[in-house]
């Protein structure tokens, strides 16, 4: 059972790595994913080495989404690349769109060598722009073309997988990562573990980078975060360590505060949370 | 020559224990090292009041609590003593064996007993472990003899002619024996699946009556046991757990092989991140056994209500 309704439940902030083994399955998620974000005058880019395949155009249409029109004005772009994803972000913003989704069809970045490599670094690294809250995406990877090995290189790069074994009625995404509104901060909810581990990872870096430019104290709120395993709380604790004025946790649950402290990391608890 | 002396001390009342722990200690004090004291509680009692005011000068740890898990001795009891006191030469009583440890408990208590020469090779340190002769059985009594290279008895000191520490490893390393109940179990071969193994876990847990701070450490434990045999026991595996003399027991069985015996025992070297999960599973459960062999390991865990 794909959780193709699940794309219902996705917010803007979203980064998902979403597997499937049935194009049925894909096209009804991405129909359903594009559809809602029509409704939610949400820009809709759609990455893919082919124009807007004609299936998924009859698919929209039968839903009574006016494709033609929604090409005209751009809410609805295919392309095959962007340059960055924050600039178009802002664009979008700019012109008047209350948020901006993707899907993006990474089957035709296979391949190369270090393709794979290079998916997941760049993956992982684009998580930053997702925490400001005005973009969410469903990076569409196919099992008869990516190998299980490189499905696990791929979906830690993400803050959540969907599988097309997960029941629709219960997925949700496995972790989710907003940056505050003041300072540099982020807040953390879910679960951090082996299945976020390089997203986790880029976002804690990025929040190291964003404190000791503008040379302050960065801030971690844990208050949402119901896990976290053992290598994630070294990240933390690695990430306060590359911070000169220091990495605050908040809100840690006592479990979380404990695995901290246990890999070297008691200083930096907030004991007031 | 090394600098680590790794004694093993019979006694047979408590006379001789008192005889073979104190002016220990008390040479200890005197030359300005550092002393702890890991060993049952009223051993400890004992220890500390033919100590009288000295005592204040060591440190003491009730070893059916510190020690409760044999696998956590080393990296949160004796390391973790030894990492607060650079430079100097610590003297330390540690007794991670008596007789009322359960057969598995023992079991994981002389594999640690063996492992602790590998574990603190080269440093300076002199750690004496009291064997009760007149309470322990006989098996515990000469694998003693396999896992000290020295031996002390009524004030006589001799090398061990008897020292062979993997040996002893090795004869551990068994077949663990099959739960004897129902059995809730749950194969996974991707990390997406850590968090519906969290969800059974805490299920389980919960109708063992497992109390909320044990129930997060049960799901810390199943994690990082299902993360090793992703990223090393060929990716995939089987959790199962069952309830167990009142508390919670359960397994990750994988086709890896558990090549290193100190593998958990000993932080990173530099603190360089990664490779605790082992670590963290030790300071967490109430005990931890592994049987591994060339393409499957098992490494079962308890916890206590």
């Amino acid at each position: 059972m794909a959780p193709t309704a699940a794309v219902d439940r996705l917010r803007l902030g979203d980064h998902v790595c979403w597997d499937f083994d049935d194009d049925d399955a894909r096209l009804e998620t991405i129909a359903r994913f594009v559809e809602g974000g029509i409704r939610a005058h949400h820009r809709v880019l759609y990455l893919t080495e082919t124009d807007l395949p004609a299936r998924l155009r009859t698919a929209l249409r039968d839903r009574g989404v006016p494709v033609d029109e929604l090409l005209a004005v751009g809410q609805l772009d295919p392309a095959a690349r962007i340059a960055a994803l924050a600039d178009y972000v802002a664009a979008a913003r700019r012109d008047g769109y209350t948020g901006v989704r993707v899907v993006a069809d990474m089957s035709g970045a296979a391949g190369a060598a270090d393709a794979i490599e290079r998916m997941a670094w760049f993956e992982a690294n684009l998580n930053p722009v997702f925490t400001g809250g005005r973009v969410m995406a469903i990076c569409l990877y196919d099992r008869r073309v990516f190998t299980a090995a490189e499905l696990s290189r791929l979906g830690p790069a993400h803050p959540a997988t969907a599988r097309p074994q997960d029941d629709p009625a219960t997925w949700a995404p496995l972790l989710r990562a907003v940056r505050l509104p003041e300072g540099s901060g982020l807040r953390l909810v879910g679960a951090a573990d082996a299945a976020n581990r390089y997203a986790v990872a880029a976002l804690l870096g990025w929040l190291v980078g964003d404190a000791v430019r503008a040379g302050r104290a960065a801030l971690l709120d844990l208050a949402g975060l119901q896990f976290a395993d053992v290598a994630a709380a070294e990240a933390m604790v690695a990430a306060g360590r590359a911070v000169p004025a220091g990495l605050r946790l908040t809100g840690c649950r006592p479990e979380i505060g404990q695995l901290i402290t246990l890999v070297g990391g008691a200083g930096m608890l907030d004991r007031t949370a | 020559m090394n600098p680590f002396v790794h004694e093993g001390f019979f006694y047979a009342d408590p006379d001789g224990y008192l005889a073979g722990t104190v002016p220990f200690l008390e040479s200890a004090l005197s030359a300005g090292q550092p002393a702890l004291v890991a060993v049952p509680g009223p051993n400890l009692e004992r220890i500390r009041d033919a100590l009288g005011p000295a005592a204040d000068r060591v440190r003491f740890a009730d070893m059916t609590v510190a020690g409760r898990n044999p696998g956590r001795i080393i990296p949160w009891v004796l390391h973790a003593f030894l990492a607060e006191h650079p430079g100097t030469h610590p003297h330390i009583i540690g007794e991670p064996i008596w007789a009322e440890r359960t057969p598995q408990e023992y079991a994981a208590a002389a594999q640690h007993e063996a492992l602790i020469n590998a574990a603190f090779a080269g440093r300076a340190a002199t750690i004496r472990c009291p064997y009760d002769t007149g309470r322990l059985g006989l098996r515990a009594l000469m694998e003693a003899e396999g896992t000290h290279p020295v031996l002390v008895r009524d004030g006589h000191r001799w090398t061990s002619p008897e020292y062979a520490p993997f040996d002893i490893v090795a004869a551990h390393n068994r077949p663990l024996p099959s739960p004897d109940g129902p059995v809730a179990s749950a194969c996974f071969d991707d990390a997406v699946a850590l968090a519906d193994l969290r969800g059974l876990a805490a299920e389980q847990a919960r109708l063992a009556g497992l109390p909320q701070g044990r129930v997060a450490a049960l799901q810390i434990a199943v994690t990082e046991l299902a993360t090793n045999s992703l990223v090393h026991g060929g990716g995939t595996g089987v959790l199962r757990l069952w309830p167990d003399r009142g508390g919670l027991s359960g397994e990750v069985a994988d086709h890896g092989r558990l090549a290193d015996p100190l593998a958990g025992r000993l932080p990173p070297a530099d603190g360089a991140p990664g490779g605790r999960g082992l670590l963290i599973v030790n300071h967490l459960c109430d005990l931890v056994r592994i049987h591994t062999g060339p393409d499957a390991t098992r490494i079962r865990f308890h916890f206590a209500t």
